[in-house]
């Protein structure tokens, strides 16, 4: 049987240790070692360098993370114009559509990854939508032909905008080895490289992607041209 | 039934006389067209439904018909009623968000211009998609005329498989049973045939060619269902 001098004794031991422990668990248990991916991505027009890169997305592919809590991302309707034109959000965000033209507005989208339709609303309306799943999703207004967006829906937040030298830098990534993306709404697709990371290291980058698209025709929501976009308002 | 659609949202009807749960996107108008043929013996009676759909929710739809009907016996063309339809989508409309059942409840009040009284009617529908092809639903509803009273229940059944992705191939039945009538009759009508269901960008159109099975009620009953989106 155990005195209670020698239980005290045994409690002395063992509660320092207990609390070492209770330190330690958090960085054994808690997040990832993480690192950080910086690099340039080099923007080319039909084979010849842009002397503006900004506004192009650099993103990781390779694990998922749940997506951010806080404010819902926005993409504006006003003066029959998307802003931004290209939004990156995590899977499982939502995404707002206020219309802040005094107009009707519609926004829709026919990607395979994420169909829908918004019906019409007016200025000072807004919907919004749920993106479960990653993917590239076009979307677009039924009313104004003109009007034109992409969502990168990615499985992860580990993603950056370049700035206007091509520069972007990635904070928080995964130790271990990814898949490293760069998109462009004018290329034919994303470019990609693989990287690794190691934790508290920085691993650099560099991608080239070519804008070889023109423009961004689309169909409307019924599969068919616009039929005259100068008489639309 | 998305399956089929050409674009976001075209809200075809995929069996001629069963009732569907898709409905307009807010503010989306449709111009929807029914013709129907009811021979009985001899004598058949063409009647024409017509009327715009509005989106008034992502949810809420309206129909304002106006329903007219040609006797071939007597010659005559007349005004039968006009009114309004209300469908209430109890899920969303989000293809990626809704689950394989889709309830939808359906409310009407027509005026019947010949016979000066009114229609009330209701029903409630379920559509299943069974799988990414297989859309099947199921329809119950009841309707009362002020005059008489007549007062009659109303069941339907319909499946259609996708054989192409705008091409849908079914079949369906429907029964209506009168419930309470000034003659003291209950009868019993009940038809079944095939179905075609075609979508093609903004317009649909679904043909149906039931045929009656029972002795009350109308020997054949073709019927072509059209939609245009605006």
């Amino acid at each position: 049987m155990t005195s209670p001098r020698s239980a005290s004794v045994v409690v002395a031991l063992l509660a320092p240790m207990a609390f070492a422990l209770c330190l330690a668990l958090p960085s054994a248990l808690g997040k990832p070692a993480t690192g950080r991916i910086v690099g340039q991505l080099k923007v080319l027009a039909k084979g010849e360098p842009k002397s503006d890169s900004k506004g192009a997305f650099v993103y990781v592919v390779g694990y998922t993370e749940p997506p951010p809590r806080g404010a819902v991302p926005t993409i504006r309707q006003k003066d029959k114009a998307f802003d931004p034109a290209l939004l990156a959000i995590t899977a499982g965000q939502e995404v707002s559509f206020p219309n802040g033209d005094p107009f009707f507005h519609n926004v829709f989208s026919l990607s395979p990854a994420r169909k829908f339709d918004l019906g019409q609303f007016k200025k000072g309306e807004s919907k919004a939508k749920l993106f479960p799943n990653p993917g590239v999703i076009d979307v677009y207004c039924n009313i104004h032909p003109q009007m034109a967006a992409t969502i990168l829906v990615l499985p992860n937040r580990r993603f950056a905008t370049t700035a206007a030298d091509g520069k972007f830098a990635i904070e928080g990534v995964r130790a271990g080895t990814w898949s490293l993306f760069a998109y462009s709404r004018l290329a034919e697709k994303p470019v990609k490289t693989q990287v690794s990371v190691n934790a508290g290291a920085t691993t650099e980058a560099s991608l080239t992607i070519d804008e070889t698209r023109d423009s961004l025709d689309h169909k409307n929501k019924y599969g068919e041209g616009y039929r005259n976009p100068a008489k639309y308002r | 039934m998305l399956l089929c659609a050409g674009g976001v949202s075209a809200a075809s009807r995929t069996a001629s006389w069963a009732h569907d749960t898709a409905v307009q996107p807010e503010r989306g108008v449709e111009l929807e067209q029914w013709i129907t043929d009811e021979v009985e013996g001899d004598d058949s009676k063409i009647k024409l439904w017509w009327g715009p759909v509005v989106g008034i929710t992502d949810n809420v739809e309206a129909a304002l018909p106006l329903e007219i009907t040609r006797e071939q016996a007597s010659g005559q063309t007349f005004l039968d009623g006009y009114g309004i339809d209300l469908r209430f989508r109890l899920v969303t409309s989000d293809p990626v968000l809704v689950g394989p059942f889709v309830p939808l409840l359906r409310v009407s009040a027509k005026r019947l211009v010949q016979d000066d009284a009114a229609e009330l009617g209701g029903s409630a529908v379920l559509s299943i998609d069974a799988t990414k092809r297989l859309h099947l639903i199921l329809e119950a509803g009841m309707s009362g005329v002020t005059v008489g009273p007549v007062l009659e229940s109303q069941f339907a059944l319909a499946a259609n498989y996708a054989v192409l992705e705008d091409v849908r191939l079914g079949a369906e039945a429907f029964a209506e049973q009168e419930l309470d009538n000034p003659d003291g009759t209950r009868e019993l009508w009940i038809a079944a045939g095939p179905t075609v269901a075609v979508t093609h960008g903004r317009f649909w159109v679904t043909l149906g060619a039931p045929f009656g099975l029972t002795k009350a009620g109308p020997r054949a009953l073709p019927r072509v269902v059209w939609g245009i989106a605006f």
